[in-house]
């Protein structure tokens, strides 16, 4: 028989489910014998039997309901430490093992930091079942959470010049056991902005910029008071972008940041970082750091609504010479025509602002505003010289519209058309071929405009308008003889040219064409274009341009009818050129 | 909290296993109401075995409400390789060892609570409930230690090898935990177990 100490044993086994068939007779012999150890195995089972069985009874529906409401009213975000989780956090942290604990956390989290730095922690992407549950329900305090998230910052941020996107996975991947615990770790980064340490500064400084936390703003902002960290405070709020320009501004008054300040600015832009420029511009003074003018190229980097800044300064200037400077710098401001035409539309500025302020932009959209004020008298004197001043053919434009409407003396249109002419001869003959290549119905009125102006400039378009076959044939002729009366030599070699080049069908127009032709090149000019034909028809020709006392008119009759001979040789010898090839 | 792992086996998704996978998707998905179908599902367990580790309904309460709070906020590392019942014990367990340690450690073995210590006849009052506060009681007294191995071992019918990874020791050092806790309790609440029991064990000695 077995000996009480072993019968006990095989009652804690059999209580395990552990003991063998043989066991249990042996166990059973011993009992039957033994009162003491039939009493024990009666109470270790009592016992077990008591521990399995049912315990208290469950919770009542209205017990799951409160404590459905009460867990949810947690997740909806209601919980602070003075809640019920508190509860469930050390206590600890109230007394002075805080001190302890965060200190023993602090040499872990620099541990982990050494370890680190030697590899390159791979993002986690899962977590085993047991390590994310203990960090679900680890026991966070204050005191570990801002250590974790110090150790957290060094190691993303804690590098200059580290690759940012590296930077965020390393943060992320150090905070977030404590974020999924519900700690608010950007509050703990803005807190680490008044740790002692300038390292830690600078991290959580460039955290919170690389993070775009604009909540941060004001904690930044506050953080620019240590002189020792405010380039990467100011680094940061402008990596923040718009949300950050308030916490910029008191900077720029600050002689140590204001530079800085500015970059970061800048590096911003948009309209609210063109009102805080324009503020300092205005107020900034004689030897001011940043200067005025250091401002005000800042504002010019900020975008279009840097234009409307830069006319209202350049109105409160009372400097012509530093007025004209501001709106000089209207060139250097991205997409600035249009909304240079915006504000003109919008505001009236005084005297010749507005048109000055054209002159450094010219944009095509200010045309049709340019056309407006030439229909005031007042204004007319400024917008026909700011007219004048545009390139290219859309003040060409503007002068054929005038002069259609009529709102404008036709004096003061041929002007603008001979200033145009002055500045660019060479745009009317692309004008012109544009509206041939349109038939546009204003071709006439072009054509009475060019002539109009009596300019030399004219001609070189007028050569076009004579083979234009949207013109009446009284039109094409009148074009032609205007390119001899005008032009020069030259415009007439392009008479010649334009007229070779075509089948001699219009005598009277080619009769127009040899008056221009003979006016400017002489009879050798004729010669060369009628080379083909026989002597006789030649001199018939030749006598006919050589004729005296006859208009225009009448000129043009006598050479038509002196071409008929020699109109048909120069039709044979085309064709016999056209066989050839 | 002796649910069946409704993850063990492959099911189809209107199968029981089938049913919670799909309340924890839509958990996941931010569902109020599948958390809430969850909470109701798990709760009464969940409740039981906070009552039996921290042995007053008050804190049992809070404490069952902090392990659903844990478990729904970090519902996204939940592995579907257990059953979403041990994942709630686990949470649970931790969280009830936290408590203890702010709570500080009780002396072992601790003082019996007076009316364990005699001083009235127990024999013939302690039967049903009575005898269940009893060893509630009891297990209060029990280190912390040795209750959590004891109930996960009694209650939620561990393997020693499971325990020891809930509580951080080897597989071992659970086992001689329980025996040590039965031990324990076998002796605190020998004059409730039997009528006889003081006496048979007075002639023993």
């Amino acid at each position: 028989m077995i000996r009480c100490r072993v019968a006990r044993r095989f009652v804690d086994a059999a209580l395990e489910r552990e003991l063998a068939l043989e066991e249990r007779f042996q166990l059973e012999a011993h009992a039957s014998a033994c009162p003491a150890c039939a009493e024990y195995e009666r109470r270790a089972r009592g016992l077990q039997e008591l521990l399995e069985g049912p315990g208290d009874p469950p919770p009542t529906a209205a017990d799951v309901d409160a404590a459905a409401r009460a867990v949810f009213a947690r997740l909806a975000g209601g919980e602070t430490e003075s809640g019920a989780a508190a509860a469930w956090r050390p206590r600890r942290a109230r007394t002075g093992a805080l001190v302890a604990s965060g200190a023993l956390a602090l040499a872990a989290a620099a541990l982990l930091l050494l370890l680190r730095g030697r590899h390159d922690p791979v993002p986690e992407t899962g977590v085993a079942p047991e390590v994310a549950e203990t960090a679900a329900s680890r026991d966070w305090t204050p005191a570990s959470v801002e250590v974790t998230v110090r150790a957290a910052l060094l190691d993303g941020f804690g590098l200059a010049g580290a690759d940012e996107v590296r930077a965020r996975e390393r943060f992320s991947a150090g905070t977030r056991e404590v974020a999924q615990a519900g700690w608010p770790v950007r509050r703990f980064v803005e807190g680490l902005l008044e740790s002692p340490d300038a390292n830690v500064v600078l991290a959580a400084a460039s955290c919170l910029g690389s993070l775009g936390e604009a909540g941060a703003v004001p904690a930044l902002a506050r953080a620019l008071a240590r002189r020792e960290t405010a380039d990467g405070v100011l680094d940061a709020l402008g990596a923040l972008g718009e949300p950050a320009v308030s916490g910029l501004e008191p900077a720029l008054s600050e002689p140590e940041l204001a530079v800085r300040a500015l970059r970061q600015l800048c590096r911003i832009g948009g309209p609210r970082v063109t009102a805080v420029l324009e503020r300092a511009a205005r107020l900034a003074r004689a030897g001011s750091n940043p200067s005025r003018e250091a401002l005000l190229d800042a504002l010019t980097t900020t975008g279009p609504a840097a234009v409307s800044s830069l006319l209202r300064l350049a109105a409160e200037s009372t400097e012509r010479s530093e007025s004209t400077a501001i709106l000089a710098r209207l060139a250097l401001v991205n997409g600035a025509g249009s909304e240079l035409v915006c504000a003109l539309e919008r505001e009236r500025y005084p005297g010749d602002l507005a048109y000055r302020a054209l002159l450094f932009l010219q944009p095509v959209e200010a045309l049709p505003w340019l056309e407006e004020q030439c229909a005031s008298h007042r204004e007319r004197a400024f917008a026909l010289e700011a007219l004048a001043s545009f390139p290219d053919t859309g003040p060409l434009g503007s002068a054929l519209h005038l002069a259609r409407t009529g709102r404008v003396p036709r004096e003061d249109v041929k002007r603008l058309l001979v200033g145009l002419f002055e500045r660019d001869a060479e745009r009317a003959e692309v004008f012109t071929r544009a509206l041939i290549a349109q038939r546009s119905e204003a071709l006439r009125p072009w054509l009475e405009l060019l002539i109009e102006s009596e300019h030399p400039g004219a001609a070189r378009a007028l050569v076009p308008l004579a083979f234009c076959e949207s013109l009446a044939p009284d039109d094409r002729q009148w074009a032609a003889l205007a390119v001899g009366e005008l032009g020069t030599a030259e415009d007439s070699e392009l008479l010649l040219s334009e007229l070779a080049a075509r089948p001699a069908s219009d005598r009277r127009l080619t009769a127009a064409c040899l008056l221009s032709i003979h006016a400017r090149l002489g009879a050798q000019g004729v010669e060369r274009l009628l080379a083909p034909c026989s002597p006789s028809n030649l001199r018939r020709v030749l006598g006919a341009l050589e004729g005296e006392g006859s208009g225009e008119a009448v000129l043009v009759h006598r050479v038509a009818r002196a071409l008929d001979g020699a109109l048909a040789e120069l039709a044979v010898a085309s064709a016999d050129q056209k066989d050839t090839l | 909290m002796k649910d069946p792992d409704p993850f063990a086996a492959e099911g189809d998704l209107e199968s029981p296993a089938g049913v919670e996978l799909r309340r924890i998707e839509r958990a996941l998905a931010g569902e109020r109401s599948a958390q809430d179908e969850l909470l109701r599902a798990h709760y009464a367990g969940v409740h039981a075995l906070a009552f039996r580790l921290l042995g007053n309904p008050e804190d049992a309460e809070d404490l069952a409400q902090e392990c659903f709070v844990r478990a729904f906020r970090s519902l996204s590392f939940y592995r579907a390789e257990g059953s979403f019942a041990g994942w709630l014990r686990r949470i649970l367990v931790h969280l009830a060892q936290d408590h203890y340690r702010a709570h500080g450690k009780r002396a072992e073995p601790a003082p019996l609570p007076p009316e364990l210590c005699g001083g009235r006849e127990p024999h013939g009052l302690v039967e049903g409930r009575e005898l269940r506060r009893v060893l509630a009681d009891a297990l209060q007294v029990l280190s912390p230690s040795l209750r959590v191995a004891l109930l996960l071992r009694t209650r939620e019918e561990l393997e020693y090898a499971q325990i020891a990874l809930l509580t951080g020791v080897t597989a071992e050092t659970a086992r001689t935990r329980v025996m040590k806790a039965r031990k324990l309790l076998l002796r605190l609440l020998t004059p409730y177990l039997g009528r006889d029991s003081a006496r048979v064990e007075r002639e023993k000695t």
